[in-house]
C-alpha cells in the first residue's frame, strides 16, 4: 500500500469527510429522500432562460402563442424535479461479492436490482481515476483494477437526467467490497517444485478425478470445463453431465515464483501457469513469498484461494 | 438515423409547413429549409464534411443578407425570425453529440415561439403545438437512450397531458404582464383597404379572401344585409384622379369612455396598417384598459393601439353615437379640380339646374346610372387618361365599387351636394357553428367603397351607387366567389367557429379578459400559485398512481375479501398461508368452506401458476368468488340477526 507523500490538506480532509458523509455505505443500497441529491443541469438553466425569452416575446407582441409555449415549458420544468427524483427513488441495489479478478481485465461485479416501477436511463459510474470509460448498467458493474493487490473499489455514482434532462438526480454509494486482484496472466517461467521438497506431510489423497477409466456420470460442475462433458447424454436432451473417471491419482504440482525475476513479473507468470494447470485438471499448489503455502487442490474454491493468495502477496518480501 | 434526429426532423418539417402556409417564410428559406432537411436525412458520404458545412453556412447567411438588402422582409422581427429558422436548420445538420442535440431542441422551441408571433389561427397553433410535442419527444428520446420512437412520443404525450392543468391554471390565473417596452411598428399590414382610392390605376382587382375581421353580436342573428356596412376610412380630398383622406383633420378630445352599457358587438380585427378600425357607425366603444378607441368627426373609429397587431374591442349596443353625422360639411367636401373630368362636371351642373333639392339630384343620378348600361367588373382595365372618371362614366362603363363611389361622389360635388367616399367592408359571411351564437366573418374581398352625401335635414347619409348597378351583390351579402359543396361548407363553418373561439378565448385572453373573468383581486398572485401547486400535485398523483403500482388488481380483490372477513372476526395471522387461513375460516363457517377453498386456489394459480393462468379469466373468477363470499357473509349476518 502506497502512502500519500504529504498529509492531506485541511480542504482535502474536509472534502473527504463530506464525501464519506454523502456516500451510502453497506452492500445494500436503497435510494430514498435522504441519500438522493438533485440539482438543475446546465441544460435546465438554458431551458429557464429560453422560457424567459419566449415569454417576453409573447407579452411584448401581445401574442398568446409564445406565452402558452413558455408556460408549457415552465410546467414541464416544475414537473421535472419530481419526475427525475422519482426515477431513482425506491430503487434497491445489492452488490454480490465477486470472486478474484485479474489485474489486466476489468472485474465484473454483479448487482441485484429490485424496483417496483420501471426505470429509464439510470447511469452508473465509478468515481476514481481510470474508471470512466467502462460501460456500466444496473445488472453488472465493471471495475478496472489499478493493479495487483487487495483494493477497495471506491465510490459509485448513480445518476439520471431522465425524462427531459432538466435536472440531474444522483447518489453516491461506497459498497464495502474487498476486491482481490490477482496478477495479470503472462506466460513465462515458473519454478515447479518437486513433491518431496515442499510437501512435508506427504499426504495421500484418495484417488479420484483421474482420466483413465470411465466410472460414472454425474451432474456437470462448471469448473470441470468442456473436456468431461458427456456429449451423448447432452445430445439426447438429458442435460449437462460430466464423465467421472477413476485412475491414478493425478500428479500434484507445487508452483513458486521463478527466482531471479522481479517479483511482480514472476507472480504474473505464476498466475498464468496456475490458471492453465487448474483448467486442465491438474492439482496445483502454491508456495509464495512470506511463507504462504496453499496445498494442491482443485475446484472453484481452491482456485479462488490461490488467486486471493496471489493478490495478497506483499510487494516487498517480508524479512 | 437516430430516433432523436428523426423526431427533431419531423418537428422541423411541421414548423416549415406551418410557416410556409402562413406566408411567414422568405423565398430563400422556403427552399433552403427543405434542402437542409434532405441533407439531414441523407448526408452525402455518411456525414457532411466540415468544410462543406462551413461553406453552406456562409453561403446561406450571405443569401439571407442579400435578400434582406433587397427588401425581402418587412420589419425587424420577421427578418430576425427568418435568420433564426435558417440557423435552426443548419444547427440540426451538425448536431450529433448529446449537448448539440439539446441545443437544437432549444433552438427549435424558440423557432416555434417565433412562429407563434406571426400566426395565431387554430390551424397554425395546432401545427406549432404538434411541432413542439415532437421536439419534446426528441428531447425525451435523447435522455432515455434506446427507447422506441413511439414510446417516446407516448411518454411525452402523457407528460404534456399531466402538465396541461398546470399550464391552464398559470395561463388563466398568473397576472398577465403588459409589454415592457414598445416594439418598432411593423410596416406590413394585411387589410385590403388602402389610404388612397384611385379608380383606373388598377387594371384588375385580385380577390384576396384572407380574413380581415370577425364580429359577433349580442343580439341573436346577423344584422340585415342592408345594414352590413362597416366603415373604416373616409376620403374627402379629391384631386381629379384619386380620393384620399384629408390631412390635419382636427382631432376632437377623447370622449369619456363608456362603461356599463350592454355589449353590442365584439370585434377581432386582423393586423392592419391602418389606425382606423371597422365599426357600424352607430355604437359606442366600450372602455377597456388596453383599447383606447375614439370616434372622430368623420365618423371613423381610431385606435391608439400599435399597428400591425390583432385587436379585440367591444362596442356598446343601444347607444347611438351619431354626432359625427350631424357635423356640417366644410369647403373640402365640395372641392372639385376645375380642369379634370369636364364631362362629369357638365353632367353634375345639368342635374343642379334640373333639381334644387339634394335628394332629387341623387334620384336623377340613380336614374342616370340605371339607364346607361353600367356593368360590374373586377377587371375593368386601366383608365390611363387625364380624366379617368370621364372615361369610366362615358366610355368604358365597367368597374367595381371604387369606380362607382368615386365618380358618384364627384358627380354630387359637381351638382353642388357635399359628398365624400367611405371605405370599409360590406356584407361578410355569416358563420354559425353548432353550439355557438355565430359571427360575421369579413374577408379582404368584402372590402367596399360607397359614398356619403350631406342632406341638410338628415345630415350625412350613405349612398351606395354600386347597389344601383348590381343590387344582388348587396342583397346577397356574399362575396363573389365560388360556393363550396354542402358538406364541405358545413365542415368549413365548424372549423371557422372553432377557430373563432380559439382566437377569442385563448389567443385573445389578455389582461383585460383576465380582469373581466377574475375581477380585481388583491390575492390573484397567491391564488395563482396555490392553483399551480394544486394542479402540480394532482398531475403527479395522476402520473404515479401509487395505489396502482403497489398492488395489482388480483391483490386488491383479495385484500378487499380479507378486509371483509376481518370485519367478521377472521383475521389472517402473520406468516399464515392463504390456503391455511381459508381452511381455518372454512372450519368455523362451513357455508363458506368451498368458496374460500376456491378463492385460495384461484389466487395461488394466478400468483404462482404458469403465465397462462394469470389471465383475465382468472381475475374474473377471483372477483366472482369474492362477490359470492360477500353475499354469503351478508346472508349469514341476516340469519343471525
Amino acid at each position: 500500500m502506497a502512502f500519500a507523500e504529504r498529509p492531506p490538506s485541511r480542504w482535502q480532509r474536509w472534502q473527504n469527510q463530506l464525501q464519506q458523509r454523502l456516500s451510502s455505505q453497506g452492500l445494500e443500497l436503497r435510494l430514498h429522500r435522504r441519500n438522493l441529491y438533485i440539482l438543475p443541469t446546465a441544460f435546465g438553466a438554458a431551458w429557464l432562460l429560453l422560457i424567459a425569452i419566449v415569454y417576453l416575446l409573447g407579452i411584448q407582441s401581445r401574442s398568446n402563442g409564445p406565452v402558452l409555449l413558455a408556460l408549457l415549458m415552465l410546467a414541464l420544468l416544475l414537473l421535472g424535479p419530481f419526475l427525475t427524483h422519482r426515477n431513482l427513488e425506491g430503487l434497491e441495489l445489492r452488490c454480490l461479492e465477486p470472486g478474484p479478478g485479474y489485474a489486466d481485465t476489468p472485474l465484473l461485479i454483479q448487482l441485484a436490482t429490485r424496483s417496483a416501477v420501471p426505470r429509464t436511463a439510470v447511469r452508473l459510474r465509478w468515481l476514481g481515476p481510470g474508471q470512466s470509460q467502462l460501460p456500466q448498467n444496473l445488472q453488472q458493474l465493471l471495475w478496472q483494477p489499478p493493479g495487483r493487490g487487495i483494493h477497495l473499489p471506491g465510490r459509485l455514482l448513480i445518476h439520471t437526467t431522465a425524462p427531459l434532462g432538466l435536472f440531474r438526480c444522483w447518489s453516491y454509494w461506497q459498497p464495502p467490497l474487498q476486491l482481490s486482484i490477482a496478477p495479470a496472466r503472462r506466460p513465462g517461467p515458473v519454478q515447479e517444485l518437486s513433491r518431496a521438497s515442499c510437501h512435508p506431510q506427504g499426504q495421500q489423497v484418495s484417488a479420484s478425478s483421474g482420466s483413465d477409466n470411465f466410472e460414472e456420470l454425474s451432474p456437470l460442475r462448471p469448473e470441470e470445463g468442456l473436456q468431461r462433458v458427456a456429449w451423448k447424454t447432452l445430445a439426447r436432451g438429458q442435460g449437462w453431465y460430466g464423465k467421472r473417471f477413476s485412475g491414478e491419482q493425478p500428479s500434484e504440482l507445487w508452483l513458486a515464483p521463478a527466482p531471479g525475476l522481479p517479483l511482480e513479473l514472476a507472480l504474473e507468470h505464476l498466475c498464468e501457469r496456475l490458471c492453465r494447470g487448474l483448467a486442465s485438471g491438474e492439482r496445483v499448489g502454491l508456495v509464495l513469498p512470506g511463507n504462504v503455502e496453499i496445498a494442491p487442490g482443485e475446484g472453484q474454491r481452491h482456485r479462488y484461494a490461490c488467486l486471493e493468495a496471489l493478490a495478497a502477496v506483499a510487494s516487498q518480501p517480508l524479512p | 438515423m437516430h430516433q432523436t434526429q428523426k423526431l427533431l426532423l419531423a418537428s422541423q418539417v411541421l414548423l416549415w409547413l406551418q410557416l410556409l402556409l402562413q406566408g411567414q417564410l422568405q423565398p430563400l428559406l422556403a427552399i433552403a429549409l427543405p434542402a437542409l432537411m434532405v441533407l439531414q436525412l441523407r448526408p452525402p458520404r455518411g456525414a457532411l464534411p466540415r468544410p462543406w458545412l462551413l461553406a453552406l453556412t456562409v453561403g446561406l447567411l450571405l443569401g439571407w443578407g442579400v435578400s434582406q438588402a433587397l427588401g425581402a422582409s418587412n420589419g425587424l422581427l420577421p427578418s430576425v425570425s427568418n435568420l433564426l429558422w435558417l440557423m435552426l436548420g443548419l444547427q440540426q445538420l451538425e448536431a450529433k453529440r448529446h449537448e448539440q442535440q439539446q441545443r437544437s431542441v432549444l433552438l427549435l422551441l424558440l423557432g416555434i415561439g417565433l412562429a407563434g408571433l406571426g400566426s395565431q389561427g387554430l390551424a397554425a397553433s395546432l401545427m406549432q403545438a404538434s411541432a413542439a410535442l415532437l421536439a419534446l419527444a426528441g428531447l425525451h428520446s435523447l435522455e432515455s437512450d434506446g427507447q422506441r420512437l413511439l414510446a417516446s412520443l407516448r411518454r411525452v404525450a402523457i407528460l404534456v397531458a399531466v402538465a396541461l392543468p398546470l399550464l391552464v391554471a398559470s395561463f388563466v390565473l398568473l397576472p398577465r404582464l403588459e409589454p415592457l417596452w414598445s416594439l418598432p411598428e411593423a410596416s406590413s399590414g394585411r387589410s385590403g383597404l388602402s389610404e388612397r382610392l384611385a379608380p383606373g390605376e388598377l387594371a384588375s382587382l385580385v380577390q384576396d379572401s384572407s380574413l380581415a375581421a370577425r364580429v359577433s353580436f349580442a343580439a341573436a342573428g346577423p344584422p340585415p344585409a342592408e345594414q352590413r356596412y362597416w366603415r373604416v376610412l373616409v376620403h374627402q380630398r379629391f384631386d381629379g384622379r384619386s380620393w384620399s383622406a384629408a390631412d390635419n383633420w382636427p382631432r376632437p378630445p377623447a370622449p369619456p369612455p363608456t362603461t356599463g352599457a350592454p355589449l353590442g358587438q365584439r370585434w377581432i380585427v386582423e393586423p392592419s396598417k391602418l389606425r382606423q378600425r371597422p365599426w357600424d357607425g352607430r355604437s359606442l366603444p366600450l372602455a377597456g384598459p388596453k383599447t383606447s378607441l375614439q370616434i372622430t368627426d368623420l365618423g371613423t373609429l381610431e385606435s391608439s393601439a400599435p399597428q400591425g397587431e390583432r385587436q379585440l374591442y367591444s362596442l356598446a349596443t343601444g347607444a347611438r353615437s351619431t354626432s359625427w353625422q350631424r357635423l356640417p360639411p366644410t369647403a373640402i367636401d365640395l372641392q372639385l379640380p376645375a380642369a379634370a373630368n369636364p364631362r362629369l362636371q357638365a353632367l353634375g351642373r345639368q342635374w343642379a339646374s334640373e333639381a334644387t333639392d339634394p335628394e332629387a339630384r341623387i334620384a336623377l343620378a340613380q336614374q342616370w346610372f340605371g339607364r346607361q348600361g353600367f356593368a360590374y367588373s373586377l377587371e375593368p382595365g386601366q383608365l390611363d387618361s387625364l380624366d379617368p372618371l370621364d372615361r369610366f362614366l362615358f366610355e368604358t362603363r365597367r368597374g367595381f365599387c371604387e369606380h362607382y363611389a368615386a365618380s358618384f361622389s364627384a358627380l354630387m360635388r359637381a351638382a353642388g351636394v357635399p359628398a365624400r367616399v367611405v371605405v370599409g367592408y360590406q356584407g361578410g359571411e355569416w358563420q354559425q357553428p353548432a353550439g355557438d351564437a355565430g359571427f360575421l366573418q369579413l374577408s379582404n374581398s368584402d372590402a367596399h367603397a360607397w359614398s356619403e352625401v350631406w342632406l341638410p335635414e338628415r345630415g350625412w347619409v350613405g349612398v351606395d351607387p354600386t347597389a344601383w348597378v348590381v343590387p344582388e351583390r348587396i342583397r346577397r351579402s356574399q362575396r363573389l366567389s365560388k360556393p363550396l359543396p354542402g358538406w364541405l361548407m358545413a365542415v368549413a363553418t365548424e372549423w371557422h367557429g372553432l377557430d373563432y373561439r380559439w382566437q377569442v378565448w385563448v389567443m385573445g385572453f389578455d389582461r383585460q379578459r383576465q380582469l373581466e373573468l377574475l375581477g380585481q383581486q388583491r390575492w390573484q398572485g397567491l391564488v395563482a400559485l396555490a392553483a399551480m401547486a394544486l394542479t402540480l400535485a394532482g398531475g403527479l398523483a395522476a402520473l404515479w398512481r401509487p395505489w396502482q403500482h403497489s398492488q395489482d388488481r388480483a391483490r386488491r380483490c383479495l385484500n378487499q375479501t380479507l378486509q371483509l372477513l376481518k370485519r367478521h372476526g377472521y383475521q389472517i395471522h402473520a406468516g399464515e398461508a392463504l390456503a391455511c387461513f381459508c381452511q381455518r375460516v372454512g372450519q368455523a363457517e362451513p357455508t363458506l368452506a368451498t368458496e374460500l377453498q376456491l378463492l385460495a386456489a384461484i389466487y395461488e394459480q394466478w400468483r404462482f401458476g404458469p403465465a397462462a393462468a394469470s389471465s383475465g379469466a382468472a381475475l374474473l373468477g377471483l372477483q366472482a368468488s369474492s362477490r359470492r363470499i360477500k353475499a354469503c357473509l351478508a346472508r349469514g349476518r341476516r340469519h343471525s340477526a
